[in-house]
């Protein structure tokens, strides 16, 4: 048996502040996560966003941050963890403090997962992942496996050996003299230069839509399509056509029996990386065409990573519920090879109530998922 | 219905190197756990009738990295390095397992890779149940440590919807699915005695999950090596405590033929 899927719950921390709210507040107001950090001073990346609500100097900060919110999403969702699974990504190990402690991300999973009900689930499909989550949980649900599901993502990522690291891969946005930190990460736009690595968590409360009625609990949004491939071509980029993501996407339609026409919206992966935003415009362009409003979020808050799926996710439930449509901070001139109808400088009231969301990772593995306004 | 077809052990990275020219040119970048997995997958891929079309399921190790990324982090936090060489970058990624097979065998179909916290596998083999493509593959590498990168080992297996024989038997082993139980309740005590028996050497820890050993690619291998031994029948495969996940008791239920 099928069974409608819906959010019931939602948690945010992301450089944009703690909750849901700050994070939408401040993608409309188009609002700067991203800045300067003092400690990586004197490295070619200074840039980077992160979440000044839980102290720097927490050696189990990447659990932290997690649980905060895992626990606003539950508490919203009015659901104890204990009759709830979790699929969720915790990213890559952690390196922080001084002296150094090295923190294992599957160490780091299962302490989160320990209170959960199966399934207990981690994923890890790089930049994927917090999308993957959340389309894994959306499948058990549909599929009567499990009644709901914390899914998301977290990471704490921001130190000066991933810096390094994606860096090297050229990823990140080196520093660039004469602009501003706030500036680093420029989506869709020519100047691009790649993403700034930021810290989050974003968590959403995937339940059925019989299990939220029998407890009396408003549905937020409803989930409805799902699709996830493998570019199988190249570790460090996709390629040129995005035929991967076009997968993904088409595998989502599909999945939640949707018409391409029907999408109001797209949340943008967006990173600022010059072969993957091309690859990404391209597969848009092919699966929707350039009428669909499309924004990204990278601009404002940078890439946080196994938690950037599930906070775009977070963001497409505002716009479903609103229907406005965030603009793409730092997207200025657009790039003719990334030619889409992209919201800039301010929101723009659209009355979307269906927006694809859609995240790539690094390696090939691609996810998409579809939200939409709740209506009984 | 869901039946084992082949599966595949590596532990030395000298026999890929030396056996398989090809296929190490592939793989010579990554990480010892990394080379294995991708190696017992190549394996066991030659068995299926269409790899590339078949769902893949990749374990990340419980213990990542390798000595070369480990001493780059070293060299970068106490400031002696400027730069990092990318290639020793991708030894921390989670899903580089996931991305070289797919791209080795032009798989573009579902895939997923799970993290390394503990008792991933079984997860894994939760996935295969719940899936539909007519093949999937689940395989994943792990080692002792990431910083000396010893005892590294790769195990990959090849499961079908259609019934067939396991390979190297010529049985039938059906994969009938996973059953759990929750063990540990929460509480910082061992209360379980089938979870504290199997926690040595450390039986006074007060969490099970100290018990539990990088098993992303151990607790595949020690299920296989009792597996092979097994009359006709049902088999009930208990997973050790140290191969599991720290909270539930795991039982993988078989039909041998």
């Amino acid at each position: 048996m099928s069974h409608r899927v819906v959010i019931t719950g939602t948690g945010a921390l992301s450089p944009l502040g703690a909750n849901p709210r700050a994070l939408w507040r401040g993608l409309l107001d188009g609002r700067a996560g991203i800045r300067t950090i003092e400690r990586l001073a004197g490295l070619e990346v200074t840039t980077g966003g992160e979440v000044e609500e839980v102290p720097l100097d927490r050696i189990d900060r990447d659990e932290a941050i997690a649980t905060r919110a895992i626990d606003d999403a539950l508490a919203e969702a009015g659901r104890d963890a204990a009759t709830t699974g979790f699929l969720w990504g915790t990213a890559l190990d952690t390196y922080t403090g001084s002296p150094m402690v090295h923190r294992s991300a599957g160490a780091c999973f299962a302490t989160l997962a320990a209170r959960f009900a199966a399934p207990r689930r981690m994923i890890a499909v790089a930049c994927a992942t917090g999308t993957a989550a959340i389309g894994e949980a959306f499948r058990i649900v549909r599929d009567g496996r499990v009644e709901a599901c914390v899914a998301g993502g977290s990471s704490v990522m921001l130190g000066r050996h991933y810096l390094f690291g994606f860096h090297a891969l050229r990823a990140v946005a080196a520093d660039l003299a004469g602009e501003s930190a706030d500036q680093a990460c420029k989506p869709f736009d020519r100047d691009r230069r790649g993403f700034a690595l930021a810290d989050g968590a974003g968590a959403l409360v995937i339940e059925s839509l019989e299990s939220a009625r029998r407890r009396d609990v408003e549905p937020i949004a409803e989930v409805v399509g799902y699709g996830s491939s493998q570019d199988a071509f190249d570790l460090n980029r996709p390629p040129a056509d995005g035929a991967g993501a076009v997968l993904a996407m088409q595998r989502a339609l599909v999945d939640g029996a949707v018409i391409a026409a029907a999408i109001d919206a797209v949340n943008a992966h967006g990173t600022g990386t010059h072969v993957g935003d091309t690859a990404e415009a391209a597969a848009i362009r092919f699966v929707l065409g350039e009428r669909v409003p499309v924004s990204s979020l990278k601009g404002a808050i940078g890439h946080t990573m196994a938690a950037a799926g599930a906070l775009e996710a977070i963001a497409a439930i505002a716009t479903c519920r609103t229907g406005i449509v965030f603009p793409t901070r730092n997207l200025v001139n657009p790039d003719e090879a990334c030619r889409l109808d992209h919201v800039i400088g301010a929101p723009r009231e659209t009355g979307a109530s269906c927006v694809l969301s859609v995240s790539f990772g690094m390696g090939g593995q691609n996810a998409a998922i579809i939200v939409r306004r709740f209506a009984s | 219905m869901t039946w084992l077809v082949a599966s595949a052990e590596r532990h030395d990275i000298a026999t890929v190197r030396d056996g398989s020219p090809a296929l190490w040119r592939e793989l010579r970048r990554y990480n010892a756990p990394v080379q294995l997995a991708v190696a017992a997958a190549h394996e066991v891929a030659g068995h299926a009738r269409v790899a590339a079309e078949a769902a893949l399921i990749s374990l990340a190790p419980c213990q990542a990295g390798s000595p070369d990324l480990h001493r780059w982090v070293r060299a970068v936090e106490e400031g002696s390095a400027q730069r990092m060489n990318p290639t020793h970058t991708l030894h921390s990624v989670d899903n580089l397992g996931l991305s070289v097979l797919s791209i080795a065998l032009g798989n573009h179909a579902w895939g997923l890779g799970l993290g390394g916290a503990p008792g991933m596998f079984w997860v894994g083999l939760e996935l295969i149940c719940e899936r539909s493509e007519p093949e999937v593959i689940v395989f994943g590498g792990d080692q002792a440590s990431g910083y000396e990168g010893s005892a590294p080992e790769g195990v990959a297996l090849l499961f079908t919807r259609e019934p067939a024989p396991y390979v190297p038997l010529g049985r039938a082993l059906r994969l009938v699915g996973v059953e759990r139980v929750r063990s540990f309740s929460g509480a910082a005590t061992v209360e379980n005695e089938s979870v504290a028996a199997a926690a040595a050497p450390v039986h006074a820890a007060p969490n099970p999950l100290l018990a539990v050993i990088p098993n992303a690619a151990a607790g595949a291998r020690a299920m296989l090596a009792l597996l092979r031994d097994q009359p006709p029948g049902r088999f009930d495969y208990l997973v050790p405590a140290s191969h599991g996940d720290g909270v539930d008791q795991l039982i993988v239920r078989w039909d041998l033929g």
